[in-house]
């Protein structure tokens, strides 16, 4: 009877056991708060825009909001376009990491991978290419697409998608977008690639 | 360790081992219990594995009862390689032996010297066509686990060769993937 007990114990403790799920890990940096900021501060931005950029030229650089945050902001057309940030926290071997995407008024983030622009400034989804970014701030190198975690990597499959691509190719020859154009290719770019390619005039 | 490092280490194992004997050959002579007539009768019915030959024309032809021969062409049907199967009586029955040979015409002495460069190649292109013979002979299709140390032996002897080529596709690569993002980073100097 006894060892029945015992059995149904261990059943229950098992059924119980499965049912439990472990916080994700965050990852710690060994260094203070200042050399975090520092480091995120100096982060490759040129090769992360290089490396994610769709057609339309942007600028992109960090500035420190404050003692424990830094903000990255990208700006086209002499407007704020995109934003992000990270929040550096002391942890008991040195710090941790937190990084916030503004949402759009779908409720999703920016740029994950769903959103719908008329010109996208970079490749979505946005959040992986981000967690390399400040990966390679932290460890003091250049940004590395290569390193970008799940399909994102290369192909953007969202709804602009097929506008980043071919806007990459439009600047690629030469010709940027603007951000503030209707959607798809304006006139002016049209007749400047047809010249360049020497596409038929009929 | 990445999985292509895996893979790779993996392959390089597999190749070693093969090379070093432990996979399948294809004797190139071989012995057959029937009579050299059957013999030849079956090997003039025989085609050049594709899996080895499928990108060469080939010309095939009895020179006599002890020799059969194909002659590999280039696209402007110029002879490069030519293999024989010899037969002849033996006390159990018929012995195949295959050759490699250079071509009848001005480049032979290029390509005798190429194949003596190269046994690996020699070895493969007549391991190749016993396994076919044999093949034949015994009514069973083609195995390429029978000639896969001799598909070893070229891979790792053109090893050297493929290195060569990745590192000038890389080289390429970096100087092609350096101008696009000077073009790039100068769009923004001259927007």
């Amino acid at each position: 009877m006894r060892s029945l007990r015992i059995f149904a114990t261990l059943i229950c403790g098992s059924i119980a056991l499965t049912g439990c799920k472990s916080e994700p890990q965050v990852k710690e940096y060994p260094f203070g708060v200042a050399e975090a900021v520092r480091r995120l501060d100096n982060s490759d931005s040129a090769g992360f825009r290089y490396a994610r950029h769709c057609g339309v030229l942007f600028n992109f650089g960090s500035t420190k909001s404050d003692d424990h945050t830094v903000t990255w902001t990208a700006r086209a057309n002499r407007k704020d376009v995109l934003t992000f940030n990270v929040v550096v926290a002391e942890s008991p071997k040195g710090v941790t990491l937190k990084l916030s995407v503004p949402l759009e008024r779908n409720g999703r983030e920016i740029y994950d991978g769903t959103q719908n622009y008329n010109h996208p400034i970079l490749r979505q989804p946005i959040r992986p290419a981000i967690a390399e970014f400040i990966e390679s701030a932290m460890e003091k190198r250049s940004f590395d697409n290569e390193r970008v975690e799940g399909e994102g990597r290369y192909l953007d499959r969202s709804p602009s998608g097929s506008a980043c691509s071919m806007e990459a190719q439009f600047l690629a020859q030469g010709f940027p977008t603007d951000y503030d154009d209707p959607p798809g290719i304006s006139m002016e770019t049209a007749k400047k690639l047809a010249e360049k390619n020497n596409w038929p005039k009929n | 360790m990445g999985i292509r490092m895996a893979f790779g280490l993996l392959t390089l194992c597999m190749s070693v081992a093969l090379y070093l004997g432990l996979g399948s050959v294809a004797d190139k002579n071989r012995v057959y219990a029937m009579p050299v007539s059957e013999v030849n009768h079956l090997i003039d019915e025989i085609d050049l594995p594709e899996i080895i030959f499928a990108n060469h024309k080939a010309k095939h032809w009895r020179e006599n009862d002890k020799l059969s021969v194909w002659a590999l062409q280039n696209d402007a049907g110029k002879e490069t390689f030519r293999l024989t199967a010899t037969t002849a009586a033996d006390k159990k029955g018929s012995l195949v032996a295959v050759a490699i040979l250079p071509p009848d015409n001005d480049k032979r002495d290029e390509v005798k010297k190429m194949l003596d460069g190269n046994p690996a190649f020699a070895d493969l292109f007549g391991s190749a066509l016993a396994e076919q013979i044999d093949a034949k002979l015994r009514n069973r299709p083609f195995a390429i686990a029978n000639i896969s140390r001799a598909m070893a032996r070229v891979t790792m002897h053109a090893a050297p060769q493929i290195l060569q080529m990745r590192d000038s596709i890389d080289r390429e690569y970096a100087q092609r993937a350096q101008e696009d993002r000077e073009r790039y980073d100068r769009l923004y100097k001259n927007p």
